[in-house]
């Protein structure tokens, strides 16, 4: 009786464990403070350029080639040019605007790598390191000199 | 004899005070002998007789100062106007990294942008190719810093052959050559992006504006501190800028066009509220 019951506890346990580790895109955030993700990185010293101050949305439509339709509100700031180094957070309208967001990221990083490799190429392995996440209608891109600490922060806010 | 001697002494007198007063009225006539000069010369200057200059040294350079010929070309002059965003609605601006700068930062809308990181004055022509033929009234050039290592007159050479292909591209065009923007001390220090390169190339660059009849913009003037480099809190490569520095950019390209080619647009005309007129009596 004993070993059923502890047999009991531990498939109980086992499932409580299994459902908290379901996939983090479905446990979409009620809503992301971009500002304090912006300030939590800055902070936290994972860029080693200056990133200039956030654009206004339709330079940032035309930075990325985006609908501004597919853009309710996000926090973008890149940097001077000497560096890769980028920042671009997104909430967009439903997640099929997210999806085309994300594959908007993948599209920069692409590009940005091609630009970067035989200008700086010292910036490449930052952008091989580049952070692309979803969830739910949130996109965040982050290309930093410590993607390590850049994603730990991040993972306290997506 | 004493009554013939006072006749004669009074008739003397007399004559002496004629005499003086025809003098007197002498003196006051606007030419004849005198020696105080008038203070301005008169309307219709006329030559001054040789060695009387000192006496009339207004009147001794007859022929009016020459005006200053208009500026034509080379270095853009400082306009007392600055030209408004519609001034760059017909502009290309042409280049590599810090054009693409320009158009993320500058905040100016108006303009296309042909731009490309690590673009090159021999690679530019890709980008020309890019323009629809004959569409701009202007375009801006700014190339260099990335070929810095190449001679100066083989960069300009080069950049000859550029201009060539952007005047079959865009005929009509005013063309600006903007200069090398200014590199920071630090950078400068480390060598081969030296201010001294950079002030080189663009004594290159400024030749050409002349050579050419097109226009030459000084942007180390516009973006330099009183050292003459990039102040060192603006770049953490030495050549790349913030954002702000985009913005001194625009507004010195906002002063600085070819003479003669903007005019601001009229003030709206006053309208009047309907109501507030006093009718006319009948």
């Amino acid at each position: 009786m004993k070993k059923t019951l502890a047999v009991l506890a531990a498939l109980v346990l086992l499932a409580g464990l299994l459902c908290a580790c379901g996939d983090k895109a479905e446990e979409a955030p009620a809503e992301l403070d971009m500002a304090a993700l912006d300030a939590a990185l800055e902070d936290g010293g994972v860029f080693s350029d200056i990133l200039n101050p956030p654009f206004e949305v339709d330079v940032v439509a035309m930075l990325y080639g985006l609908d501004e339709a597919d853009i309710t509100t996000c926090l973008v700031r890149c940097s001077t040019g000497a560096t890769a180094e980028e920042l671009a957070v997104f909430e967009a309208p439903d997640a099929a605007a997210a999806e085309r967001i994300a594959g908007a990221m993948e599209t920069r990083v692409a590009a940005q790598t091609e630009s970067f490799r035989n200008y700086v190429p010292e910036e490449v392995p930052k952008l091989e390191k580049a952070i692309i996440r979803t969830s739910g209608n949130y996109v965040v891109y982050i290309t930093a000199a410590d993607p390590d600490e850049a994603g730990k922060i991040l993972d306290a806010y997506l | 004899m004493d009554s013939r001697f006072h006749n004669i002494r009074k008739s003397v007198l007399c004559i002496a005070a004629l005499l003086a007063g025809a003098a007197l009225f002498s003196a006051c006539g606007s030419g004849g002998e005198t020696t105080v000069p008038p203070t301005e010369p008169p309307a219709s200057i006329s030559p001054v007789a040789p060695g009387l200059e000192d006496d009339y040294p207004d009147w001794s350079s007859p022929t009016p100062s020459p005006t200053p010929a208009p500026v034509t070309c080379g270095k853009v002059p400082l306009q007392e106007v600055a030209a408004d965003d519609d001034f760059f609605s017909d502009a290309a601006f042409l280049g590599n990294s810090l054009v693409d700068g320009f158009r993320l930062y500058s905040g100016l809308k108006t303009c296309d942008v042909y731009a490309s990181t690590s673009m090159t004055v021999l690679g530019a022509g890709d980008l020309v190719a890019q323009m629809p033929q004959g569409t701009y009234g202007k375009v801006y050039i700014l190339l260099g810093i990335n070929e810095i290592g190449y001679e100066p007159d083989y960069f300009k050479e080069q950049y000859a052959a550029l201009l060539d292909t952007i005047q079959a591209s865009q005929p009509g065009a005013e063309i600006y050559i903007m200069s090398l923007t200014p590199v920071s001390a630090a950078k400068s220090a480390q060598g081969t992006f030296t201010m001294e390169r950079v002030l080189a190339y663009n004594e290159k660059l400024l030749e050409l504006a002349q050579e050419r009849e097109m226009w030459y913009l000084d942007l180390v003037e516009a973006l330099a501190d009183d050292t003459g480099y990039l102040p060192a809190n603006v770049t953490t490569d030495g050549v790349h800028f913030t954002a702000e520095e985009y913005a001194v950019w625009l507004e010195y390209l906002r002063t600085h066009y070819a003479p003669g080619s903007y005019t601001p647009p009229s003030p709206a005309p006053e309208t009047s509220v309907a109501g507030t007129d006093a009718p006319e009596e009948t």
